[in-house]
């Protein structure tokens, strides 16, 4: 069809129209989720920045009191030695000496040292010289009697690392201690280093904290081991950028990061939040939307396009050239336009919010998800270091008590209280006892100097008792003391009298105050408090005992139970992730199970949900003023010259058999036919209305639609990433309820399901097309089959995921099933008779069947029905169970008869001979004939005829017409050789007078009468044996 | 600024070993100079200018050994500097205090931007731009040492990096303060092991194995650039309170009388006048 030029450049106007609206509300709706995605992380990651330098400066302390404590055992070492040396312990300063004490002390090695730096003894060699400047820490601990403070020397190439200690032993004398830092330099890394400040710090979702050298802008940390120690700059980073406090875009390894950098002590630390975690959500809300602006504004454009070609078709459209008048509206699309525009904005402001909604909730649960396993792992870790610090504590201690119990070996003089004083003070411990082998305390430096160990075996000394019975040491876990409550910690090893006789023990007493303040660091409220989550949340916990608040920022909350302050018992479970209430305040909150708690991290809607309103309210703005574009430039045209106005009388197309007009509520509009719908049949594209175009398109975009979201969900792994917001959505760790998650799981999961249905259908009924009748039978129950399963599976499954018990799903199935059974056992008795027609083959689709009186071609079997066409175009939709009694005519072939009767009078040879010689004819006339038609002789001597049959094969399909077209050619055959044929005549006779019958005539009729029936009793009874059918019937 | 001169050296009593040691960094034979002179000026006629610069001091010139590029401030300062001379290419070479003057002499590089300290003693032999750089030339030690002050210091051993102008410098300084008066005795006719009445010098190869000395005590002191010691302090070091050397300050130096000696000097003039130094300066810090 060809097109005006005015329509062309309307047309391409249109289009253009469009293309722009799409593109700038792409740009747009992008760059605004952008500019808030990024404000939203720059505002946590400046928040972050914040307490990154506490945390430093945590960490720093950290490792400060790991060396003193590090350095305070060694400093005791030798402390030791200096008081056995000063003791008369069977010191003396020799090489074997000293190796012993290296043994008993388990250090790398012992040195007798004199000031000026000689060596008297060691256990081993060392390549420390001691006269140098550089150990005059040592040398000062000469001067003032108090161990000294630890010099350490770092040189790797020499593999030499070692810390020095020294305690003086006379004016000149000193031990010293050389001992290997790398316990100390492993538990800073665990504990103190940047790396472990830094690897517990995330942003966002998969953003993390690198570290790089403000010197040499080498990386220092960075989660990617790979990465570290290389060159940043080299790496991509843009010097420029590295101002402390900035927020910018930076490329490191080829990744897009949006960084915020601050730079602390000469090390710039930048929080990273990966660029395809940032888009991931974006990209995916500006698509969703955008894909709906564009199914609106194409459905608007394309609507108006095609009535506009349509109008010109049927000539309804101005002439060319004709420009009078101004511009005029058109009336016939501004109504549908405007409805399709309205639908249409109020749909895009509807998946608008429905998307910023979902993507800020998905992205705020997922990020709290990880705080709260974050913090479940910090509690986890606390734990685990806390056991490992107290083994490691209990090993010291035992260390010193051995030492002690070594030293009172040598001089057993020195359980004196001022000796066990100095030594306690040497070993930096609180009380030494010593007790005798009855369990008595000899001698100690506390004030406990009448202590007996106890006899009750629930007492806290009664466990020593076994060091009486053979046993060498025994470390009691540290405990609430018995008399003061301090946490204490009691240590014994057993001493032997001169012969070696065990005599007794040593027990040292100490206050282990790192061990109490690190257990006092483990408990729940010292791990929450301080914990922040976003940008104004917090972390909580509810004992899992009891259900009460364990730690709550409000200390009034604290120990009351939870659902007594608005949480409900559902919600104390752990991967919990929706609203709850506390104390009347909402927050959206995601909970964690530690051994003891309930964890959560909550927080207040962030910034993307308090800007979905205004960014909802923006798209509806600019999606409004695309659509008044399009649509202006739609329903405003040229107003045609007034001459030519009414010219075109609407010129209804009558040629078109498989539309029909249809009249609902006063209007009347086109509608397709039952025929044309059933079979299938493709319109072809320039047939259809307007509507019916438009009714296309928005099907392909549906489908489109579907099978992306299909196809989204197949990939998600490998589009989005194992941890994205469509994997989180898709995961069902969110709570099962009507929530935003659970309405767009169902959504998706119905994409999914109704794409793998429909292709499915679509291959059944591409197998119906290559198989014979029966295949096509079972390809269209297989396919109606996979239709209803779908809908059901997919019904079950939503309200599944909307939080309906699938328990009493299942039991209302069984309800359901009832209710079929009762109130709708008709539609039960269908399908079962839908499916007894199927299997029993009583007939196929495209067989011709009578049921009833009803007769016509089967075009569909289904489930419940069956529609079959009768032939005139009328189709006849059966209920399956209502089809019985059926009469298949469907054989091979059938015969079309006529039956003419021929008076009496004709000669039947004269007539025999005109059919030989006419019968061919006939055949070449009527092409329906397969064969034939054949003369079948005299089929009756009628009342007023000799009655003949001619009958010719043919398809059933023909038998109606050709037994007319046979009656026809008969009248036609006979009338040419003048064949009469004879016809009911009403014949007028005069009246006649008969004659009675005598007497005797009378006697005569009763006597043949009755001979003859005796003659035909005869007759019958000689007979009885051979006809089986009076036989049957005589019994 | 205070500059040491040769001259003033002559005149202490130290006047022999001071000068053999300033021979080491400042003075050259004049022959060399005069010989090399042509080929340097053949060379720079193309758009490349060959810059010999530091491998090892982070924040002036940095090799990063994976990717072979260099890093730092006077690398900045090098490329600026050329785009101003209108070079499009800049090739770094790497150069150590022992070599730079015979590379620079020999017309292997055109110039030199490698915390080359600006000294009358070098500007008998080179060109030198503007300073871009002031710094000073200072002290480290050990805290466990616990030397609070130079006073403290009376018969310690002080390390220099031979190459380094820090040795005639520390010397100079010393008679300066009559912290020292004579040369007891030159272990080493290379100058790296010599006795002085009070303090003993000994020169190490390379930095790293002058902190390698100091850490295991062999060394009491290090005497270096600050510039240079900011690589190699940690927090067991402190740079020994009240105690500068000299101050000095770093330029570009070009062969004496070359072409692109006014060049040179004009560029850095400029980047100094516009800022552009102080921003690099920032930059790098």
């Amino acid at each position: 069809m060809k097109m005006t030029r005015n329509l062309k450049i309307k047309i391409a106007a249109i289009i253009v129209a469009a293309i722009a609206s799409i593109v700038v509300m792409g740009v747009l709706l992008f760059n605004m989720q952008n500019t808030l995605t990024q404000s939203n992380y720059a505002s946590e990651m400046i928040a972050e920045a914040e307490q990154l330098d506490t945390l430093l400066a945590d960490a720093a302390s950290e490792a400060d009191q790991n060396k003193e404590t590090f350095d305070a055992i060694y400093q005791s070492k030798a402390q030791s030695i200096a008081f056995m040396a000063n003791n008369n312990t069977g010191y003396e300063a020799t090489d074997a000496k000293m190796r012993e004490y290296q043994e008993l002390l388990g250090v790398d090695n012992v040195l007798i040292v004199k000031r000026d730096g000689s060596v008297v003894a060691c256990a081993q060699k060392t390549e420390a010289d001691f006269s140098h400047a550089r150990f005059n820490y040592l040398r000062e601990s000469l001067n003032t009697g108090e161990p000294s403070r630890a010099v350490e020397i770092d040189l790797p190439d020499r593999e030499w690392l070692y810390r020095y200690y020294a305690a003086k032993i006379d004016n000149d004398t000193m031990a010293v201690i050389e001992q290997s830092p790398v316990e100390l330099d492993e538990l800073d890394a665990a504990t103190s280093s940047t790396a472990s400040v830094l690897r517990n710090i995330t942003v966002g979702q998969d953003g993390y904290v690198f570290a790089l050298s403000a010197q040499t802008y080498l990386i220092e940390y960075h989660p990617d081991e790979n990465l570290v120690g290389t060159d940043a700059i080299d790496a991509g980073i843009e010097v420029a950028k590295l101002e402390d406090g900035t927020t910018s875009w930076m490329t490191l390894d080829g990744d897009s990061l949006y960084c915020h950098v601050s730079l602390i002590d000469d090390m710039y630390y930048i929080q990273a939040v990966p660029a395809s975690d940032m888009n991931a959500s974006t990209m995916v809300t500006v698509g969703v939307i955008l894909f709906a602006f564009t199914a609106v504004v194409a459905a608007v454009a394309l609507y108006g396009i095609f009535v506009l070609r349509d109008d010109e078709r049927r000539g309804e459209t101005e002439q060319d050239g004709s420009k009078a008048g101004g511009l005029r509206i058109n009336r016939r699309i501004a109504k549908k336009a405007a409805v399709l525009s309205a639908v249409g904005f109020i749909g895009i402001i509807v998946i608008s919010f429905y998307m910023q909604t979902l993507f800020a909730l998905s992205s705020q649960s997922l990020t709290m998800t990880e705080r709260v396993e974050q913090i479940t792992q910090a509690i986890q870790t606390s734990q685990d270091r806390a056991s490992d610090l107290e083994d490691q504590y209990n090993e010291r201690y035992l260390s010193k008590a051995q030492v002690a119990a070594y030293i009172l070996d040598r001089n057993p003089e020195l359980a004196t209280r001022e000796k066990l004083q100095e030594l306690a003070d040497a070993l930096q411990i609180q009380y030494l006892f010593k007790f005798d082998s009855s369990g008595r305390v000899t001698a100690t430096n506390s004030t406990f100097t009448n202590f007996v160990l106890s006899e009750d075996s629930a007492d806290q000394s009664y466990e020593f008792r076994k060091l009486l019975q053979g046993v060498e040491s025994y470390v009691q876990p540290a405990g609430p003391d018995e008399v003061s409550g301090e946490l204490r910690q009691y240590i014994g090893v057993v001493t032997h009298n001169a012969d070696g006789i065990i005599d007794g023990f040593v027990q040292l007493g100490i206050r282990p105050t790192r061990l109490e303040s690190l257990l006092e660091s483990v408990q729940i409220d010292h791990v929450l408090d301080g914990v922040h989550v976003g940008a104004d949340g917090f972390a909580f916990a509810i004992d899992k005992s009891d259900g009460t608040f364990a730690y709550y920022p409000d200390a009034n909350t604290v120990g009351k139970a939870a659902t007594a302050c608005g949480m409900t018992e559902n919600q104390l479970i752990d991967g919990y992730s929706d609203y709850i209430t506390v104390n009347g305040e909402q927050y959206f909150a995601t909970s964690a199970e530690t051994s003891d708690y309930y964890v959560y991290a909550v927080g207040s809607d962030g910034a993307l949900m308090a800007e979905r309103v205004p960014l909802t309210i923006a798209t509806a703005g600019i999606a409004l003023v695309c659509l008044a574009v399009i649509f202006c430039l739609m329903v405003v045209e040229p107003k045609p010259g007034a001459d030519q106005a009414v010219a075109s009388a609407r010129k209804e197309s009558d040629d078109d058999p498989r539309m029909v007009d249809v009249t609902v509520g006063g209007r009347t509009m086109k509608t397709e036919s039952a025929a044309s719908r059933w079979l299938n049949r493709a319109f072809s594209w320039d047939e259809m209305t307007p509507e019916q175009k438009l009714g296309t398109v928005l099907r392909w975009l549906m489908g489109v639609a579907v099978i992306l979201v299909c196809l989204a969900v197949i990939f998600k792994d490998a589009i989005f990433g194992t941890d994205s917001i469509f994997a989180y959505i898709l995961g069902g760790s969110w709570q099962h309820g009507p929530n935003i998650f659970a309405i767009t799981a169902s959504l998706m999961s119905a994409c999914v399901i109704m794409t793998v249905a429909t292709i499915l259908q679509k291959i059944f009924m591409l197998i119906a097309q290559v198989v014979e009748a029966r295949g096509v039978t079972m390809c269209r129950l297989a396919a109606s089959i996979v239709k209803y399963a779908a809908m059901i599976g997919m019904l079950y499954w939503c309200l599944a995921l909307l939080g309906v018990d699938t328990a009493t799903l299942l039991a209302s199935a069984g309800l359901l099933t009832l209710a079929i059974s009762l109130g709708a056992k008709d539609l039960v008795a269908d399908i079962i008779a839908g499916l007894f027609i199927i299997f029993e083959g009583e007939f196929r689709v495209g067989d011709i069947i009578q049921v009833g009186g009803s007769k016509g071609t089967v075009m569909e079997i289904g489930v419940r029905t069956t529609k079959i066409n009768d032939g005139s175009g009328n189709i006849l939709v059966l209920r399956n169970s209502g089809i019985s009694n059926v009469v298949n005519m469907t054989k091979e072939h059938s015969f079309a008869a006529v039956e003419v009767g021929i008076e009496y009078g004709e000669s039947l040879e004269r007539v025999e001979n005109i059919l030989s010689k006419e019968l061919p004819n006939i055949r070449k006339r009527l092409p329906a004939i397969i064969d034939g038609p054949f003369y079948r002789g005299v089929t009756m001597l009628a009342d007023n005829s000799v009655n003949i049959k001619i009958v010719a094969e043919c398809n059933e399909k023909d038998r109606g017409g050709l037994t007319n077209d046979l009656n026809r050619e008969m009248k036609l055959l006979f009338d040419k050789y003048r064949i009469s044929i004879p016809f009911p005549q009403v014949v007028v006779n005069q009246p006649t007078v008969f004659k009675k019958a005598t007497a005797a005539e009378k006697r005569a009729a009763d006597a043949f009468n009755a001979e003859q029936k005796e003659a035909f009793k005869n007759f019958v009874d000689e007979n009885e044996d051979f006809d089986e059918f009076n036989d049957s019937h005589r019994h | 600024m205070h500059v040491i001169t040769r001259r003033q050296f002559g005149a202490l009593a130290l006047g022999t070993v001071a000068c053999a040691l300033a021979g080491l960094t400042g003075c050259t034979d004049s022959g060399t100079a005069a010989g090399s002179s042509a080929t340097t000026t053949s060379r720079s006629d193309g758009n490349t200018l060959r810059v010999g610069v530091r491998s090892d001091i982070v924040g002036f010139g940095y090799l990063n050994d994976r990717t072979g590029k260099y890093y730092g401030l006077e690398i900045d300062i090098a490329q600026e500097m050329a785009d101003r001379m209108g070079k499009s290419n800049v090739e770094f070479t790497t150069v150590t205090p022992d070599d730079r003057k015979e590379m620079l002499l020999d017309g292997q590089i055109d110039c030199i931007i490698a915390c080359y300290s600006i000294a009358d003693s070098r500007k008998e032999n080179f060109d030198f731009s503007p300073a871009y750089y002031d710094d000073q030339v200072i002290a480290v030690v050990q805290n466990s040492s616990m030397f609070d002050s130079i006073d403290d210091m009376k018969g310690m051993t002080f390390g220099t990096m031979s190459g380094a102008n820090a040795a005639p410098l520390l010397t100079n300084k010393f008679a300066e303060m009559d912290f020292s008066k004579e040369i007891k005795q030159v272990v080493k006719d290379d100058n790296s092991h010599v006795i002085f009445d009070t303090w003993t010098l000994l020169q190490y190869p390379s930095y790293q194995e002058l902190s390698d000395a100091l850490e295991e005590g062999t060394v009491d002191a290090m005497v270096l650039d600050g510039a240079i010691a900011k690589t190699y302090m940690n927090y067991k070091r402190s740079i020994l309170p009240g105690f500068v050397v000299a101050e000095q300050s770093f330029g570009v130096a070009t062969q004496k009388g070359s072409d692109l000696s006014a060049p040179v000097s004009d560029a850095i003039q400029a980047m100094l006048d516009d800022g552009t130094i102080e921003t690099l300066i920032d930059k790098w810090d």
